[in-house]
């Protein structure tokens, strides 16, 4: 358990304040957003025309265009994750004849992948979150979601910081690594189970009876209207195209 | 049986941890009166956080009586769900860590949590909540998660979620603790004029000119005992 883990574990939750900033540009539903997401994803499963599958693959990177450039290199990088490892699992089938299967397989994957990355820089996790909500999910899986982010951030800054107090006691010529990782676990699962008790009693006074409601709620507007557009233009070219196949 | 004007009556309650055989609370009797302000200083493991998690009913005496509004709190008693509802309706606690209090993930669902379990109408929580973020400072952190903020933000949200549900009696645990001069001013200045609010307010404290300035009645705890300075 590096101090550089932990400090990117802090880094993923923490960023509170950039998710401000996105959620002014935040214009149509999260439920819908992430109901279209699916969508996608599904047609471009089934599509059998390599056409369907560039052309969403086109839209979508006209749409990470139009993002500031911190959020495209963020979507880029896990997109040429997705893709890399993707083409490497399919690479045998270039030599075994059937090259197309190489590139369909390598678009399908980096087309999903670029899509959920956008809806995550998009959103963040609160987004996500309320996307959930706007679902009608069970209050008690929303609660879970929330309070797993919310310890993962609270535990791993506990972690980064009794990290960076070991490293600084790291002067000797003895090697800390081994033990220090055991006792950062040992205390963070300890300082969980803590937390947890806390929490459950805190809610106990607070008359928790398993309701586990947002505040904020969406007034339908135009851009719902375009999402839901979009949905239905997918819908009809994905049919078109895939005709000659049927 | 409780003596007339009590809203929170201790008799002799005793209590010692499971496997530890020190008594934590040693024959504690008390009478906490509607509308006073009430401190209680004592050094660190002297009985005061085992003294308030008894009167928010997450424990129970060993031997000795915890009454509220004349009605005695037991673990059984506890097991009533109705009852359970309706005591934690009637006392809030802030907790000495706010972290550990804050559930959700934006400060004004944080204030509408109690009030989402209190099933009051939507329009009613919004103002509710509109109202709060205004009394206690917030309406900049509305959409924060509240694990985000500093240390005296987290405590006002703290407030701010125990204050929206209304209760009757509020319980706080070393409400200075990890403030700065600022954020210990701001509560200072809160407890004061919430003194005459009719609240029942019962405070731990380790600093005495901060109780001087807030209690209407001042008590000593030590190894267990409770005796009024």
């Amino acid at each position: 358990m590096s101090s550089k883990f932990l400090r990117l574990i802090e880094k993923i939750f923490f960023d509170d304040l950039h998710y401000q900033n996105r959620k002014a540009e935040q214009k149509a539903a999260g439920s819908l957003v992430l109901l279209s997401a699916f969508l996608c994803i599904v047609l471009c499963s089934l599509s059998s025309n390599p056409w369907f599958v560039s052309f969403i693959l086109a839209a979508l990177l006209l749409r990470l265009a139009l993002m500031p450039p911190e959020q495209i290199a963020n979507v880029l990088k896990v997109t040429f994750i997705g893709a890399g490892t993707a083409a490497l699992l399919a690479l045998p089938a270039v030599f075994m004849g059937s090259p197309r299967t190489f590139g369909t397989i390598t678009m399908k994957t980096s087309e999903s992948v670029m899509l959920l990355a956008i809806i995550s820089e998009q959103l963040g996790w609160k987004g996500l979150a309320a996307a959930a909500a706007g679902l009608h999910l069970p209050d008690l899986f929303l609660l879970t979601l929330d309070t797993t982010v919310r310890y993962l951030h609270i535990l791993g800054r506990f972690a980064a910081r009794m990290s960076e107090a070991l490293s600084l006691r790291q002067v000797g010529e003895k090697n800390w690594t081994t033990s220090g990782t055991g006792g950062i676990a040992g205390t963070t699962f300890l300082k969980a189970q803590r937390l947890s008790e806390q929490n459950a009693e805190a809610m106990t006074c607070r008359c928790f009876d398993g309701t586990y409601r947002r505040l904020g709620r969406h007034h339908v507007n135009g851009w719902d209207a375009a999402v839901l557009a979009a949905d239905a233009a997918i819908v009809v070219l994905f049919v078109y195209l895939q005709l000659p196949f049927l | 049986m409780t003596e007339p004007g009590a809203l929170i009556q201790l008799e002799n309650v005793e209590f010692s941890y499971r496997g530890y055989p020190e008594k934590v609370l040693d024959g504690v009797s008390a009478r906490f009166l509607p509308g006073r302000c009430y401190t209680i200083e004592g050094p660190n493991g002297c009985g005061k956080s085992t003294l308030f998690r008894i009167l928010l009913g997450l424990d129970f005496p060993d031997s000795g009586t915890y009454w509220f509004d004349g009605t005695p709190v037991s673990a059984r008693k506890m097991k009533d769900e109705k009852f359970a509802r309706a005591f934690h309706r009637r006392i809030g606690y802030v907790f000495q860590d706010s972290e550990v209090q804050l559930f959700t993930q934006s400060v004004s669902d944080e204030i509408a949590f109690g009030l989402y379990q209190l099933h009051l109408p939507e329009e009613e929580i919004r103002d509710k909540t509109e109202y709060y973020l205004n009394q206690f400072e917030l309406e900049a952190f509305r959409d924060r998660a509240p694990f985000t903020l500093s240390g005296g933000q987290k405590r006002r949200v703290a407030f701010a979620a125990v204050f929206a549900m209304d209760p009757e009696v509020i319980v706080i645990d070393e409400p200075l603790a990890g403030l700065d001069e600022k954020g210990q001013r701001w509560i200072t200045d809160f407890l004061r004029k919430l003194k005459g609010s009719g609240h029942l307010i019962i405070v731990s404290t380790h600093n005495r000119a901060f109780a001087g300035e807030i209690a209407d009645v001042h008590v000593a705890m030590n190894e267990g005992r409770l005796s009024v300075v």
